[in-house]
This record gives C-alpha cells, sequence and structure tokens, in this order.
C-alpha cells in the first residue's frame, strides 16, 4: 500500500523527535524517493542544530537579561500597577471632595481651599480621562468665584475657622489624605522596582517635581512614556491633594476640639 | 536532588539556580501573548517557591523539569485567569506593543540572535508550538513529559513538533 509523502514526513519526524528508528516501510520508501529522503536528511539536521544551539540561545537570552535594567517600566505589571494607583487615587480625589462639599454647605463659606489654578492644573494632567470627573467635581463644586492663593500655608489661613459641625468628614478626610500618600509610597516602591525606588531616593531629598523624575526615566529607557505619563498623572493628582488642602489648620481644629 | 527533597537549602539553592533562567526563557515566550504578558520573572518566582514549599511531594518516578514546567505552567494559568479583567483594563489603557518595540534589550536580542536556529523559531513559531519544541530539543523532554507539562494529549504534541518541522524547514530552505 502506498503512504501519502505527508505521511511519510509525518512518520520521519516523529522517528526523529522521540529518538527511535524509522518503521521499515519509511525505511524502505527512503531507498526509492529522492524527496524524501532530502526530509529526511534536513529533517535529521535540523534536530542537530535545534539541539547544538539550545545552550547558546538560553545563555543570549540570559545575557540580554542581565543587559536589560530591572525595569519593569514598559511591562504590562508596570503599565497595571500606575493604572491601578491612578485609577485608587482618582477615586480617593472623588471621595475626599464629598466632605469639602459638605462642609461648604454646611458653613455656607466660599471655597477657598481649592484654587482656580490647581483646579486648572487637575484638569490638564486628566488626558487619560481617569481623573476628568474629579476636576469636573471641583470646577462645578463651588458656585462662588474661586479665590487663586499660592502656597498651602496660605490656603490654610483661608478655612473659615467657624467650622464645627463636621469634624468626622475631617478626620476620615485627614485618614483618606495618609491613606493616598500611603498607597503612593508602597506602590512606588514595591510594584515600580528597583530602578524607581533609586530615582526617587535620588530627588526625595531635593523635593523634585514629576518632570525632573520622568527626565532621568526617559534617560533609562526609552520605552517607558506612555507609563511615564500615567506617572505623571499620578504625581501630580497626588501633589495637588497634598497641597491643596489644610491639614495642618484641620488637624489642629481637631485636636483643639474646634 | 534527593538532597532537596530531604530540605538541604544548598541543594535547594542549586535547583533554583540552575532552573530559574530556564522557568523565565520557557514562561515569557508561554505567556507572551496579547493581554496574558504576565512577568515571566514573577511567575517563574513563584512556581520554583511553590515547588520548593511541596518538594516531599515529587515524586522520582518523573524528572524534576517535567515536574517543576508542570507547576509553572499552572502557576501561569491560575495568574492569567485572576488578573484577566485587570489586564484587559491595562492594555486598553496603554499599547502593549510599545513594549518590545525598539527597547534596547530586544535589539540586543535581535542581533545577537540573528543566526540562532531558536531565534528563527521564536519568531515563525506560535507560543504553543516554540514551547513544544523548547521542551523536546532545549529540555530533552519526551513527547509524554511534554503533553503532561503542557496538560495535552501525546497526540497533539506531535502534531505541534510537526507542524513547527515543517514551519522551519520552509524558513531554512528559503534562506
Amino acid at each position: 500500500m502506498s503512504r501519502s509523502v505527508k505521511q511519510l514526513e509525518q512518520a520521519i519526524g516523529e522517528a526523529i523527535d522521540e529518538a527511535r528508528e524509522l518503521p521499515e516501510w519509511v525505511n524502505s520508501e527512503l531507498g526509492v524517493n529522492q524527496s524524501i529522503r532530502d526530509f529526511h536528511d534536513r529533517s535529521n539536521k535540523l534536530a542537530f542544530l535545534l539541539r547544538q544551539e539550545a545552550s547558546d540561545w538560553l545563555k543570549s537570552c540570559r545575557s540580554v537579561d542581565a543587559v536589560k535594567p530591572r525595569s519593569d517600566f514598559g511591562s504590562t505589571r508596570y503599565r497595571f500597577a500606575t493604572v491601578i494607583m491612578v485609577a485608587t487615587c482618582a477615586s480617593l480625589l472623588a471621595i475626599a471632595l464629598i466632605p469639602v462639599n459638605i462642609s461648604q454647605y454646611l458653613t455656607g463659606e466660599p471655597d477657598r481651599a481649592v484654587s482656580k489654578g490647581d483646579a486648572d492644573q487637575l484638569g490638564s494632567v486628566s488626558t487619560g480621562g481617569h481623573i476628568q470627573g474629579a476636576a469636573d467635581l471641583v470646577n462645578n463644586s463651588s458656585t462662588h468665584e474661586l479665590v487663586a492663593v499660592d502656597t498651602p500655608s496660605e490656603r490654610a489661613q483661608t478655612l473659615p475657622s467657624s467650622i464645627e459641625d463636621p469634624q468626622l468628614i475631617f478626620l476620615a478626610f485627614e485618614s483618606t489624605l495618609n491613606a493616598i500618600e500611603l498607597i503612593n509610597s508602597t506602590l512606588a516602591d514595591r510594584v515600580m522596582g528597583d530602578p524607581l525606588d533609586r530615582v526617587v531616593h535620588q530627588h526625595a531629598g531635593s523635593k523634585a517635581d514629576a518632570e525632573n523624575l520622568a527626565v532621568d526615566l526617559e534617560a533609562t529607557d526609552s520605552t517607558t512614556e506612555k507609563s511615564l505619563e500615567l506617572l505623571r498623572e499620578l504625581k501630580r493628582t497626588s501633589d495637588f491633594l497634598a497641597q491643596s488642602f489644610p491639614r495642618r489648620t484641620l488637624r489642629s481644629s481637631v485636636d483643639s476640639g474646634f | 536532588m534527593r538532597l532537596a527533597v530531604q530540605g538541604c537549602n544548598d541543594s535547594i539553592s542549586r535547583l533554583a539556580e540552575y532552573f530559574r533562567p530556564r522557568l523565565i526563557h520557557l514562561l515569557r515566550r508561554r505567556l507572551s501573548s496579547d493581554w496574558q504578558r504576565l512577568d515571566a520573572e514573577d511567575v517563574a518566582q513563584v512556581a520554583l517557591s511553590k515547588a520548593f514549599q511541596h518538594i516531599e511531594k515529587y515524586n522520582f518516578q518523573y524528572k524534576f523539569s517535567t515536574w517543576l514546567y508542570t507547576i509553572a505552567f499552572r502557576v501561569a494559568q491560575d495568574q492569567v485567569r485572576q488578573n484577566r479583567r485587570w489586564w484587559s483594563f491595562a492594555t486598553f489603557v496603554s499599547d502593549p506593543a510599545s513594549e518590545k518595540r525598539d527597547s534596547p534589550g530586544r535589539q540586543v536580542e535581535l542581533r545577537d540572535s540573528a543566526e540562532n536556529i531558536w531565534a528563527v523559531a521564536q519568531r515563525l513559531l506560535t507560543s504553543d508550538q516554540y514551547t513544544a519544541l523548547w521542551l523536546r530539543y532545549g529540555e530533552d523532554l519526551s513527547v509524554a513529559e511534554i503533553a503532561r507539562v503542557m496538560s495535552r494529549r501525546p497526540g497533539g504534541i506531535r502534531v505541534l513538533l510537526h507542524r513547527s518541522r515543517l514551519a522551519l524547514l520552509e524558513q531554512l530552505e528559503r534562506k
């Protein structure tokens, strides 16, 4: 019974893969069929090459890994972590703005805690759309004209001193800010890996902003652009949160029982 | 191996040192498709720690590599399953294709490995085909062992190997 070329090739391949002798019917075909003999020879050569070059290939993969910095900036793990951070901060921001609005409602005071400049900045960094809703909330939260103030301490001074009711809300609000800072630092250390950790620590003393951080990171790996964009969003969002709210005044107000 | 099973730390370290790069290499290719692009190093690390935590369950009837790779593949599947929604969200936000493109490491990899048959295989074959081929010729596992690692039938592995061979022979012939 004559066998098809396909069957012969498969039988040859299986024999090579399983390191066993060729069946008799294949052997007999090899003697008369030149193309099958060629296929057998080439398959044997290929198997030899695959075995011979496997160790070199593994070594080259390892050396590439060694050359490549342990940078996960371009990896999904990094993107995933960054997205989660931004989403978490955006959610916390939105939640944190609720007590601010409630306090405005209760006190009837104009919103001096959030400056127009900060609101614009927040809007400008929300290119991904993650925190656009929060920015809109900031912009829409006050029916009064926003007053621009420059520093966190000035903002703190502008807090109305007559707040009496929402003590618990402020406590919760302060905890929220602490949680944001904790999430920011923990994820930066744990998820982003050594290179970012190093860069962050280099700049921690000099209070480097997100742009300086970005310059160093871009030099580290050119493929990190998208991840850096998310990182900038995160940094600006958390900076905005940290600077925009009069934590010290609130703390002292809470400690003194308003 | 017996020392490792008895809890010898030195033996365990040597085994981990030997298998870690192999696991990473295998998993990197295995997990390279779309949103399944997990971090192979993390998966390898989890697989190694799971294997050594339960090393007393290792059956000497089988090769250690078969056992370890089976664990690694299951860990990878679990991770993919757990993170499926998050990965799709992450890849929706950013472009996964940019990861490999223009990466200096990737360029070095391509340049250095231009002549290696495995580089051709990596480029040409599907993830399953490459995995089966690597386990057979890179790790010297038998077809039955590969089937166990990849949770497939031996017949399916034979087909994968055969198709890989045809694709590689065709490519070599073109050269």
